[in-house]
């Protein structure tokens, strides 16, 4: 299950949330802990693990801007603030053994403060579906990985930027344009240890932005590529600790049918989560993370940090 | 309701209930052919040991499934009780290992044996894909039961549907004599 960046606000959801899943992961025995039934390729919170039927979840997240990457990819501090607060609910349901789908709906607060301004809004942000089809679990096979297939979309359901009426567009929540993502998952399961690696390429629709008292601006957008990397650690007591670390790049937009090279997307975010599973319904989930607030690690976007927590409720 | 309706009634429920009993029947896979293997390599004809027992659970064991490890002592405790009976129980390996990779001979903390089963046939043949799947057969080789040991994975609690104890117990006082099932909360079984 897959969720995109919000250009206008902390992007990196996928990331993070996915970050949030290494969870799942987790199972043991005596001898040898075995990361055989959660999975670790979650990129919802509510990702249905092996026999959970349904999930529900909230997850809270809190990001602080202190800068952002230029055009060129140069890292810069900001002279204000731009902090984010999201609480988001997924739902899933299993389809099929294999094949599951869910839905999650963001809402956000977000403060600024620039120049003097202080700003504050919140609203619902763009909802996202997901579904997922595994053809082969990770602890499948003895030497193959685990193998699936990511779909999903996100609804403008947010305000877009232009669409905001705050001074410092604080009650901006989405994007403003649908988007389609298609992926795979390749994950494999040993022992202790789970990894996992993700791909994904999501084509978001062209947009017509009319700014106030200006001719309204079209826009397309080039694919954008997300490669997501976990690895974790499975302790005895099910516990799951782990890495993880996600690039996103998309090309160059088109702004009313020219090709406008300052546009191209880049960012990079490096993580840590982990998992305590409560009984075999519950399990909370949690991350830290951060962008890579170096030059050429970003473009065209916030760099910050924050954390998150998730709590979810599965049933078998 | 005149005779020849209510003949054509009975009529219908007998094909039905033949049908039924055929499907049932049909549903059960056949044993004959599939030889298990004991610790130390000697062979086991599954059919010949079906036989020789009222019923006879089959359970797929993982080495490394979790779910498996905490179900070993309520499994050894529901063989305790029913063994008496005339109830066997086989715990089957039919995962494929690595070469250096010798699974254990007992199913940890119990005295419980484990078969192999090369090849993973016998998962193959009866569909199995999780770990403490259980499938209950009677002496005809007939399946009666097919599905986990509890509705828990791997947080026993006192208020487990103790699904495959109470299909044993109702198979034992003859009176649930229907092919049922429920889900196995297991690992998936390592066959490739």
């Amino acid at each position: 299950m897959i969720r995109r960046s919000r250009r206008s606000r902390s992007p990196k959801a996928a990331v993070l949330v996915a970050a949030l899943m290494i969870a799942a992961l987790a199972r043991q025995r005596q001898a040898s802990a075995q990361a055989c039934c959660a999975g670790g390729t979650v990129v919802t919170p509510a990702r249905l693990a092996l026999h959970e039927d349904w999930a529900l979840g909230l997850q809270m997240r809190a990001r602080s801007n202190p800068g952002s990457y230029g055009a060129d990819g140069q890292y810069q501090a900001s002279g204000g603030v731009e902090q984010v607060f999201e609480q988001d609910v997924a739902a899933s349901a299993r389809i099929t053994d294999k094949a599951q789908a869910g839905i999650m709906v963001p809402m956000l607060q977000t403060h600024r403060s620039a120049s003097g301004l202080n700003d504050w809004g919140s609203g619902i942000g763009d909802l996202s579906l997901t579904a997922r089809y595994d053809f082969l679990l990770p602890a499948q096979s003895l030497y193959w990985p685990g193998f699936g297939l990511l779909v999903s979309s996100t609804l403008p359901t947010g305000t877009p930027p232009d669409k905001a009426t705050h001074a410092l567009a604080a009650d901006a929540t989405g994007e403003g344009t649908y988007d389609l993502t298609f992926g795979i998952n390749v994950d494999k399961s040993f022992e202790h240890v789970y990894a996992a690696v993700s791909g994904w390429a999501t084509h978001r629709f062209a947009r017509t932005v009319s700014p106030p008292g200006a001719m309204p601006i079209s826009e397309s957008f080039a694919l954008r590529w997300t490669l997501l990397a976990v690895a974790s650690y499975v302790f005895d007591n099910e516990a799951a600790l782990g890495v993880q670390v996600s690039t996103m790049n998309e090309g160059v937009a088109t702004i009313n049918g020219v090709s406008e090279p300052s546009t191209r997307l880049r960012s990079t975010t490096v993580g840590l989560a982990g998992v305590i599973p409560v009984r075999d319904n519950w399990r909370i989930q949690g991350t830290l993370f951060t962008d890579v607030m170096l030059a050429s690690f970003g473009r065209n976007e916030p760099a910050g940090y924050g954390l998150t927590a998730a709590f979810v409720r599965v049933w078998l | 309701m005149s005779p020849p309706v209510l003949s054509r009634i009975l009529a219908a429920a007998s094909v039905t209930v033949a049908l039924t009993a055929w499907a049932a029947e049909s549903q059960a896979p056949s044993l004959a052919d599939i030889t298990l293997e004991k610790a130390g390599g000697e062979a086991v004809p599954l059919q010949k040991l079906v036989a020789a027992h009222r019923l006879t659970v089959i359970v797929f064991f993982s080495e490394t499934c979790p779910c498996f490890a905490v179900h070993g002592e309520r499994l050894r405790d529901l063989a305790r009780e029913l063994s008496p009976k005339g109830v066997d129980f086989v715990v089957v390996d039919s995962e494929r290992h690595a070469a250096d990779d010798a699974p254990p001979a007992t199913v940890h903390g119990t005295e419980l044996a484990i078969l192999r089963d090369p090849g993973g046939r016998l998962a193959r043949r009866l569909g199995a894909q999780y770990a403490t799947e259980s499938f209950v057969f009677d002496t005809g080789g007939r399946l009666r039961y097919r599905g986990g040991i509890d509705d828990q994975r791997k947080y026993l609690g006192p208020n487990a549907k103790t699904h495959l104890r109470d299909a044993l117990v109702h198979l034992l006082e003859n009176d649930a004599p229907a092919y049922v099932t429920a889900k196995a909360l297991g690992c998936a079984l390592r066959l490739m």
